[in-house]
């Protein structure tokens, strides 16, 4: 029961609190909840935390955090039923957005980069704690992903009648072809690829709000599941766009810069 | 003169006695407030934190975990000094109205 109680109340004070701040109320609430008597007279971990808020430091929090939140669920939102279906054409659209000729992925991927990086910075005098096993899992599971999109593009692109024998390969153009042609692009590849998006969202907001409440590293798989999801909607685009002029040869070049760019924001954010 | 002005002045001339940790100063005021959350004493006490009436450190205990300490600042006792002014001239006002 306390120790329930003291680890909501942990949560809710790292989710409202600056960090420092969220320790140090923290370590007196220990004694406090300890304290059957005075535990008593607290009331619910939230109403004991929200008092301690400065309501404009929550308020930028909240802003922050909806606008990484956005970065990784506004490309997440394409394959749903009400969604923004074309999201992810706009996003490698060559005209670019903002800047001509910077494609709005870029946008979408630096705008999560550098919040989640100044946003989870290291504190000062902070501890240099042991990476924790759940993120390295999350990561490998993550990287695995990258690599399977990676190794379909390749086929596609590298071997396209090859790939359509291959019996990996068979299972969405042949199999499954009934089911398969109400979707996307009329293959199962396609539909997997965009709809990859949605669990890759879930993990990444999981990266997001345990960097917040549990460790800031956890920023890593928030920023390599929104350059996982990118990764795929950029095969996909190659895979279904109807302009005449789109070259595979673009979306090497695509894929080449979201992976460099996920890999080296990936380790920065693990630092 | 508030009750939120009272348990400041009590959270004051507490700490203005010497230094102490959170949970000691919530359970002296525990009986002196009986019907007020802990929480919000608790909230008063970082409150006079964040305006710079008092200071955390780390504290060493033998033997224990060590605890983050409060430390009454100049310009906590400054408004120590004022607080306990108010409170005198109430106590007076009432004294004069027979009140003990």
């Amino acid at each position: 029961m306390k120790k329930d109680y003291m680890t909501r109340l942990e949560g809710w004070a790292r989710w409202m609190l600056p960090p420092q701040e969220a320790e140090d109320v923290i370590a007196d609430y220990r004694d406090i909840v300890a304290d059957d008597e005075l535990r008593r007279g607290l009331g619910k971990p939230r109403e004991v935390i929200a008092p301690l808020t400065t309501k404009k430091a929550y308020r930028v929090w909240l802003a922050v955090f909806a606008v990484m939140a956005a970065c990784i669920l506004i490309p997440a939102d394409s394959p749903l039923p009400l969604g923004l279906y074309p999201v992810w054409y706009t996003l490698f659209s060559p005209d670019g957005f903002i800047i001509p000729g910077v494609p709005m992925f870029l946008w979408f991927m630096i705008t999560g980069l550098a919040l989640s990086l100044i946003w989870f910075r290291p504190r000062r005098g902070e501890g240099k704690a042991p990476l924790p096993r759940s993120i390295l899992i999350v990561l490998a599971v993550l990287l695995a992903v990258m690599g399977l999109i990676w190794w379909t593009f390749w086929q596609i692109t590298l071997y396209p009648d090859g790939a359509l024998a291959n019996p990996v390969f068979l299972l969405p153009y042949g199999f499954w072809w009934p089911l398969a042609d109400i979707y996307v692009g009329g293959n199962l590849l396609s539909f997997l690829l965009e709809w990859s998006a949605v669990p890759l969202a879930v993990v990444g907001m999981t990266g997001l709000v345990k960097a917040r409440v549990r460790d800031r590293r956890w920023r890593a798989v928030y920023f390599l599941s929104l350059s996982v999801m990118m990764l795929a909607f950029a095969v996909l685009a190659l895979l279904t766009s109807m302009t005449v002029s789109a070259e595979p040869l673009d979306t090497w070049r695509l894929c080449i810069e979201i992976t460099v760019i996920g890999l080296i924001g990936t380790g920065v954010s693990l630092c | 003169m508030l009750k939120k002005d009272l348990i400041e002045l009590c959270l004051l001339h507490l700490l203005a006695q010497g230094d102490q940790y959170g949970y000691d100063l919530l359970r002296r005021l525990h009986d002196a407030f009986p019907g007020t959350q802990e929480s919000a004493v608790y909230a008063l006490l970082r409150g006079l934190c964040r305006e710079g009436c008092s200071e955390q450190y780390m504290g060493q205990v033998s033997g224990g975990p060590a605890r983050k300490y409060y430390h009454i600042t100049d310009g906590g006792l400054a408004r120590y000094g004022g607080l306990l002014k108010q409170w005198r001239a109430l106590a007076e006002a009432l004294a004069e109205l027979g009140i003990a």
